[in-house]
């Protein structure tokens, strides 16, 4: 197929080739910023450590009881709640993850958030994460045929529940493990979270939650 | 000439905005003291910005291969490729995708290369409605303002500015804060979310070996507009891709610490293509050349491997006060300077590499290395090689080479300054000045040369040492 | 090693005292130093007007001139140092003849407190240094250029007595550049105005400075707006503070 900008460019770099140029991929490594060989628990330190620092808030708990309390504590009376990732969250859990909901919310299923009036009038999302990236303290959402990854964004308040085995050291480590991924199945975007929603556009005073949710909750369940 | 140059003037009027000054330089003071916060992470900066301009490098360096992987990459994806030399074909595009559709009303967010084509008022001429929905670019677009700053477009507003402009242009009636001002926008942005069948956003980064492309947004407007609408088109200029992923990572690092001092922008979007549960069913990409493939050709070509960051504005001397807007393009700075005469043409900006004290700060803050200073000294020269240099710097400067060849004609030069100044200084100091010296004295006092120069002297005396 | 003082035609013309004191200093440190007659400038301001064929003329006089000299070239200023260090090469790069002398210039320039901490290895200790009253310190900008970043203050702290105030946004320009300064007089005033502010909230007693042109600039503006500032090169405070050696 002929691209006469790609012809003119071919031409350009014919003529007048770029020199000393190194292929960056030889030192690529040396843009890693945390060591590959942390422990466990030190990335999960690391990891939140940093969500914390740019205004999640994290929480460690120990089995599914204490994530019912937690929740019951983080979700008020009435509240309207998806869940996406279910069927994941069930499986690691052992539980399904509405009935760890506070009785008083309302649980509102998938098939209802096609109606926008739905998807925009949610109190929080519920979601699991693809990863975690301690470098950064971001989670990433893969995206999912039977869940808009839209609740994470559309909903006032977010809770994320992930586990230690899915915190990556690096941004260099989650490349590497997208770059499997996406051989394998190639048909995913994602979103790299790193905090709620914010802006400084106004004087730079700080606001949280500009169009997204206003709070982040990561949960880290214990392994 | 600078006198008749609307840049010009419009430095003149911002310089007597003393607020303007003001509003910029709290702001990038803690631009910059959050970037350097934040840099210290990396511990040896200056490897990690050798490695940020190898990756850029390697790119350009391949940028044919890279684009051609890409699109086959993304069109395998189900990305609806398309091609524009101009900024003419990119709008008409863009409204082409729109009319087919039946879009009439858009939702965008930040996108300097839209700013770079006019697109907005080109669909508003179509009867296209397009909505910016970073709180920024919401703000100035109800304003009528052209950006201020290419990362903080609405930074030369304060608060009763922004308050004032809901007030007229939203109905706004609530405090004048900036708290129930970002809710305001929210509400109001939601609805348009909610309705617009169309988003349209720039690219940060694409990358070729996996078809992808990345937008940054701390506020998620860019996950909106990228994920709500049944269509979205990315528009990207064609020099902003990597090679894979893993370079992909390390400009994240370096983007978010050098834009807003960061580790990495709130919400980072990896779009790979359409997907109808979960993200749009129609994906476009326009990729756009307008004057790029003639930078990549030339001198300036390591312009190509800027990624947008704002670094560079932060820290200038110049920037911080006379602000972005009033430059005639929609980037500003010392990148702005650079890149303005490249993509308007020499005559259209010659007046915006001379607004630069050369003072190098902008190239030591460059994520990617861009030797920026001396770009802007290099369009310098261009501009006096094709005599737009201005008549008095044309005059005067063979002049100075003379003297400067002659020590006789140096010595004598400087005797017959004191001789002619002396007259008119008063206490070591010249007050006022005629004609173009004027224009120093007419801000500052002029030191009357010594009585003897240093050569002279020692020429009189020899050079031991002296005690007075 | 014989060392040579290359004035720059600023102090030569404005502020002698401070290839004096470069000089004098130099003497104290029982350095030989001589001054090559017949100096002129080193075309940095044809230079960064963009004009550069009128700049390698001006170029070449200077590397006619001390290309017959050898040993270290010291300047009292980064930028003309930075002019011959790292732009030399650079404007006359087509030249293969000239781009060689250029070279070799490029590696005998020193600015001064370069020199003094690079080269010479100072510690101003070993000279009794002493100043007593506080000082404020304005970094030139192509310093930036050179690679200097803390040296001259490193040199100003081994001073006994001295009390050493930090400049806010002490590498910030002061607005000089040049052309710039009369082709946008009024931005140049908006920087030098935050300049001077800058200065004077220190609190300290002096301002020490390394560029001549950055003195005219900074002073002028503080002697307009009746805001004057007691000023002096770095090379100057150095000489003050090492007094008259008698050796």
């Amino acid at each position: 197929m002929n691209n006469p900008i790609i012809d003119k460019i071919a031409n350009t770099l014919k003529i007048k080739p770029f020199d000393n140029c190194q292929n960056p991929q030889l030192s690529i490594a040396r843009g890693r910023l945390i060591p590959k060989d942390l422990t466990g628990p030190q990335k999960t330190e690391l990891f939140s450590q940093r969500a914390i620092s740019s205004g999640s808030k994290v929480h460690h708990l120990k089995d599914n009881q204490a994530l019912k309390e937690k929740l019951a504590e983080i979700i008020t009376a009435d509240k309207r709640i998806a869940i996406a990732g279910g069927q994941r969250l069930k499986a690691r859990l052992s539980d399904d993850p509405a009935a760890l909901l506070p009785e008083t919310c309302q649980y509102i299923p998938a098939k209802k958030l096609d109606d926008d009036s739905e998807l925009f009038n949610l109190n929080i999302a519920i979601t699991d994460a693809h990863l975690a990236i301690a470098e950064t303290g971001s989670i990433v959402l893969a995206s999912d045929e039977n869940y808009p990854r839209l609740t994470s964004l559309t909903a006032q308040s977010h809770i994320v529940i992930l586990w230690p085995d899915q915190i990556v050291a690096d941004m260099l480590d989650f490349s590497s493990a997208l770059k499997e991924q996406i051989e394998t199945n190639p048909n995913h975007s994602y979103t790299i979270i790193s905090g709620p929603s914010k802006t400084a556009d106004i004087e730079m005073k700080l606001v949280i939650g500009v169009h997204g949710p206003g709070q982040l909750d990561i949960i880290i369940m214990e392994s | 000439m600078l006198k008749t140059d609307k840049f010009y003037h419009s430095t003149v009027s911002s310089c007597d905005d003393d607020s303007l000054s003001l509003k910029l330089f709290s702001a990038l003071d803690r631009q910059c003291q959050k970037r350097e916060d934040i840099c210290q992470e990396l511990g040896d900066i200056e490897h990690f910005r050798e490695l940020a301009k190898a990756i850029r490098n390697n790119a350009l360096s391949k940028l044919d291969s890279c684009l051609s992987q890409f699109t086959a990459k993304a069109q395998e994806n189900g990305v609806n490729i398309h091609w524009a030399q101009t900024s003419q074909q990119a709008c008409k595009i863009t409204a082409k995708i729109a009319q087919d559709n039946n879009v009439t009303e858009i939702v965008k967010s930040k996108s300097m290369i839209t700013e770079e084509i006019g697109l907005n008022q080109f669909l508003k001429d179509q009867a296209i409605e397009v909505i910016e929905t970073d709180l920024g670019e919401f703000i100035i677009q109800l304003a009528d303002h052209k950006p201020s700053h290419i990362v903080l477009p609405a930074i030369h507003l304060s608060t009763d500015d922004v308050t004032k402009i809901f007030q007229d242009k939203i109905g706004y009636d609530g405090p004048p804060d900036p708290e129930s001002l970002t809710k305001a926008a929210r509400k109001y942005l939601r609805d348009k979310f909610k309705s617009a069948k169309m988003g349209i956003s720039g690219v940060n980064f694409a990358v070729a070996e996996q078809g992808l492309w990345t937008i940054c947004t701390n506020e998620g407007n860019g996950r909106y507009v990228s994920n709500k609408p049944d269509i979205y088109l990315g528009i990207m200029g064609m020099e902003r891709i990597v090679e894979d992923i893993d370079h992909l990572s390390v400009l994240l690092k370096m983007l978010g610490r050098f834009a807003t001092g960061q580790r990495i922008t709130q919400y980072t979007n990896l779009t790979h293509g359409p997907c109808a549960k979960d993200g749009p069913s129609q994906v476009h990409l326009i990729i756009l050349d307008n004057g790029r493939s003639d930078i990549l050709a030339s001198k300036y070509r390591d312009i190509l491997r800027c990624i947008r960051c704002g670094a560079c504005l932060n820290v200038c001397p110049v920037f911080r006060n006379i602000g972005g807007h009033i430059f005639p393009g929609c980037y500003s700075g010392p990148m702005g300077s650079v890149l303005l005469p490249l993509l308007l043409g020499m005559e259209k900006a010659k007046n915006v590499p001379k607004a630069c004290t050369l003072c190098g700060k902008c190239t030591e803050v460059c994520p990617v290395k861009i030797p920026l200073d001396e770009m802007i000294l290099e369009l310098r020269n261009d501009a006096s090689q094709a005599k737009m240099g201005g008549i008095i710097e044309k005059l005067s400067m063979p002049i100075g080479a003379k003297v400067m060849q002659s020590p006789f004609l140096f010595s004598t030069a400087q005797k017959l300054m004191r001789l002619g100044l002396k007259p008119l200084s008063k206490s070591g100091w010249v007050k006022w000045l005629p004609s173009i010296p004027g224009r120093w004295t007419k801000v500052k006092d002029l030191p009357l040369p010594a009585k003897h120069s240093y050569q002279s002297e020692i020429k009189r005396k020899g050079s031991g040492p002296k005690d007075e | 090693m014989d060392t040579n003082v290359f004035v720059t035609c600023l102090a030569d013309t404005f502020y002698p005292q401070a290839a004096r004191s470069v000089t004098n200093l130099l003497h104290k440190m029982k350095i030989k130093v001589s001054c090559p007659p017949g100096q002129t400038c080193c075309g940095q301001p044809m230079y960064n007007a963009g004009y550069f064929k009128d700049a390698r003329k001006a170029a070449q006089s200077f590397i006619d001139l001390f290309g017959n000299t050898e040993g270290p070239i010291i300047c009292p200023s980064a930028s003309c140092a930075a002019m011959v260090k790292v732009h030399y090469p650079k404007l006359f790069k087509d030249d293969p003849v000239m781009a060689k002398k250029a070279d070799v210039l490029s590696g005998r320039i020193y600015e001064f407190t370069e020199y003094l901490v690079k080269y010479a290895k100072i510690n101003l200790a070993d000279l009794n240094a002493e100043f007593n009253d506080s000082v404020t310190f304005h970094q030139s900008c192509h310093f930036r250029h050179l690679g200097v970043t803390d040296e001259p203050m490193n040199l100003i702290k081994q001073i006994k007595n001295i009390n050493y105030i930090p400049l806010q946004r002490m590498d910030q320009c002061c607005g000089f550049g040049g052309t710039f300064s009369v082709n946008y007089p009024h931005i140049s005033k908006k920087v030098v105005a935050d300049k001077v502010k800058c200065i004077h909230e220190s609190g300290a007693s002096w301002l020490i400075y390394a560029d001549a042109g950055c003195a005219m600039n900074i002073l002028g503006y503080a002697n307009k707006t009746d805001q004057p500032i007691k000023a002096m090169h770095i090379a100057e405070l150095i000489d003050k503070a090492t007094g008259d050696l008698s050796c």
